[in-house]
């Protein structure tokens, strides 16, 4: 295998990729929709009403006189003397709503039409305005009032197996889960677009037999190894799109209060966590590229893509939707011993990590795994690859796989 | 020097080449003739590491086959292939750098090229847009742009008009004369015939005439003869050894069962002291195969 070669056939890979619109559709569909929903959203917001309902308050001057300088509710006050008299003003459209008290049991009636009003907000304004006019019937004073109502401190610490404690508590936990169940949908999405276009580029090359004038002065590591890392290539240029992006949306819009969750998000997630899922996706990502190019071998003409390529996108699914059956069950043996399983490990080992279900030792393991998984499936594949990138069976892939199988640790077989 | 010795191909209980021996020197043309299934890719398939010999060495100048080595090949498969989205420049540069030439060189030769060929077109035309013709000349360019050492050609003239085909033939000739290695598989017996400086003709994977053309021939003595004559067909075939009398064009051929038999079909029909054509030669390429490989049927 010459370098100068594998680089060549990388580059080549690379670059007639880059310059499809099919990659560009593959990066920029999501950014576009992100940036469609923001402005759809922003257009909602910059549009809507500013105008305050109008809601009359029956016969109670005092609770209408809490409500105004509670402004919280976002509404305007009015006192009307009788129910029947607020009926009819809501009638006329003069009120959008009328509330009405008696004997501590209030109710809100609003117009179909009205503008609207936090029925939780004026519930929680309310409940003070009570728990106020109570106190004062007990003849409270302030400082009682406030230890009574005053919520008791709590916090918590996670204890790991090998007796560290971590940062524990809820805001850590859903970043990290969150972080894991966004990496699942991110690594499906590239597995799915990358296993597809390593099918697309073998399977054309082999069909249009331009593969024997490859092989003629190149070799076949040389086209299997070449053409991973030119996939691998676009795969990071894809990934650093969406790093640049987010760099560009967190400098340029610093106020939003989309990136400001965001932010919120990220500053939960430990360094550490954030590591080793990366390092579980990427790894991930180069076993499922092997083992589709190892497949894609057996193709015999494009038609046969999809039949391929649908089985490793099925496994792919696999470790996904495990992710959404995970929370509450943290002693599943299935679930526990996949989630060291290499093609799996990837999204299920983040997703355990992040809920705190499995620790970084558990998590390295599963690396290593995948690892080990990796270099045997490179050099062994590279013989099933050989063996099969120029032979063309009766179209039957299964049949080629299984026999592929058969010759796989098997050295005499494998050149004829 | 490429040297094929005792190259023995076995897939299971099958033997696609048996025991095959063979030299090529620079500035020589190898033919290679026999049925389909005969064993000529797969003798191409182990020069080129596709698949390894079951026994048997491939040798060039007395080393095995290096990488360096290969990127001094030029290999022209049976079925053609091109990336039919890239274009012309793209695709001639590619293979070029794949086989050490720089990419300035190779668009510089690439545009000499295209005027040789008289290829209709720019160089920045897709594969896709160009006809077959022009397909076939962009990928003959492909496989000769960097003046490759060992030009191994699967079928060149199968699917080519005669216009392509005589190109073809032409380059063969150049790469050849300028010390290139050259083997190639046909059926075209006068392709063969006029290229081969030498030919291995196989059937069921074993050699079964191999040599210089001429000798070959001369090897089946010369029981041909072409005659342009007033003499009747019955007073010809009354001639002992004589097998049979065919029209050909104007005269008729005739086929002997001895090559001696010439001199009284001459004593005969030269009998009244002139005979405008008479031509004793030995059998042609064409009858040759077809009898000692097609059993006497018609080749494809």
């Amino acid at each position: 295998m010459t370098r100068h070669q594998l680089f060549l056939v990388a580059r080549q890979t690379y670059m007639n990729r880059m310059k499809t619109f099919g990659f560009w559709s593959v990066v920029l569909a999501p950014l576009l929709i992100l940036l469609v929903i923001f402005g759809i959203t922003f257009a909602i917001d910059a549009t809507k009403s500013d105008e305050k309902p109008t809601v009359a308050i029956v016969n109670d001057t005092s609770l209408m006189t809490y409500l105004k300088k509670n402004k919280s509710v976002g509404a305007q006050y009015t006192n009307i003397k009788s129910s029947a008299k607020a009926k009819q003003a809501l009638r006329n459209d003069k009120i959008d709503g009328y509330l009405t008290s008696q004997h501590e049991r209030y109710h809100l009636t609003m117009a179909k039409d009205a503008e609207s009003l936090s029925e939780d907000t004026l519930q929680t304004t309310i409940n003070q305005y009570y728990m106020v006019n109570q106190a004062a019937k007990l003849h409270l004073d302030t400082k009682q009032l406030q230890n009574l109502i005053q919520p008791p401190s709590f916090n918590s610490t996670v204890y790991s197996s090998n007796g560290k404690t971590s940062a524990g508590g809820v805001s850590s936990n859903a970043a990290n889960s969150m972080l894991a169940g966004g990496l699942g949908i991110f690594i499906f999405i590239f597995l799915t677009a990358y296993v597809g276009m390593i099918a697309q580029e073998i399977a054309n090359e082999k069909s249009s037999r331009i593969m024997e004038i490859l092989l003629a002065v190149t070799s076949a590591g040389v086209q299997f190894f070449g053409k991973l890392l030119g996939v691998a290539g676009l795969a990071i240029t894809h990934g650093l799109v969406y790093v640049v992006a987010g760099v560009i949306g967190y400098v340029f819009v610093p106020d939003n209060k989309y990136v400001d969750m965001a932010k919120e998000l990220l500053t939960g997630v430990d360094v550490g966590f954030a590591v080793m899922t990366g390092l579980l996706a990427i790894v991930g990502i180069f076993l499922y590229m092997i083992l589709t190019a190892i497949i894609s071998a057996m193709i015999n003409d494009l038609s046969q893509v999809q039949q391929a390529v649908s089985p490793i996108t099925y496994m792919a699914m696999i470790g996904y939707i495990l992710t959404f059956i995970l929370e509450g069950q943290p002693h599943n043996m299935l679930i526990n011993t996949l989630s060291y399983v290499p093609f799996v490990s990837q999204t299920l080992m983040p997703a355990r990590l992040g809920l705190q279900y499995a620790n970084m030792t558990d998590a390295f393991i599963a690396l290593v795994l995948e690892v080990v998984v990796l270099v045997f499936l490179a050099r062994y594949g590279l013989r099933v690859y050989k063996k099969n990138v120029l032979t063309y069976s009766d179209g039957n892939i299964t049949k080629a796989a299984l026999l592929s199988l058969k010759g796989l640790f098997s050295k005499k077989t494998i050149d004829e | 020097m490429i040297e094929l010795k005792n190259l023995t191909k076995e897939f299971g209980d099958k033997v696609a080449v048996d025991n095959m021996n063979m030299q090529l020197e620079a500035g020589h043309v190898v033919g290679l003739i026999g049925q389909n299934g005969a064993g000529k890719t797969t003798t191409f398939r182990m020069m080129l590491d596709f698949i390894k010999p079951t026994h048997g060495t491939i040798t060039w100048d007395n080393h095995d086959i290096t990488n360096r080595d290969r990127q001094n090949i030029g290999f022209l498969p049976e079925e053609r292939g091109l990336y039919q989205k890239l274009s012309i420049e793209q695709q001639v540069v590619y293979f070029a750098a794949l086989h050490g030439m720089s990419k300035s060189d190779a668009k510089q030769k690439l545009k000499h090229w295209m005027t040789r060929l008289d290829v209709v077109g720019k160089v920045t035309d897709k594969v896709q847009s160009l006809s077959k013709g022009n397909a076939q000349k962009v990928q003959l360019i492909a496989t000769v742009i960097t003046e490759p050492s060992l030009l191994i050609l699967d079928e060149p003239f199968t699917g080519l008009d005669p216009v392509n085909a005589q190109l073809m033939m032409n380059e063969i000739l150049r790469l050849k004369h300028n010390g290139a290695m050259i083997i190639f598989s046909s059926h075209n017996m006068s392709g063969v015939e006029k290229l081969s400086d030498e030919l291995l003709m196989l059937k069921h994977g074993q050699t079964v005439l191999s040599g210089g053309l001429s000798d070959i021939r001369e090897s089946f003595g010369r029981s041909e003869i072409y005659l342009e004559s007033p003499v009747e067909d019955a007073e010809l075939l009354a001639i002992p050894g004589v097998v049979s009398v065919e029209k050909e064009g104007d005269g008729r051929h005739l086929k002997l069962s001895d090559d001696r038999v010439g001199k009284e079909v001459f004593r005969i029909v030269a009998r009244d002291g002139y005979v405008p054509v008479f031509a004793q030669t030995p059998p042609t390429l064409d009858e040759i195969f077809r009898r000692e490989v097609a059993g006497g049927v018609e080749n494809d």
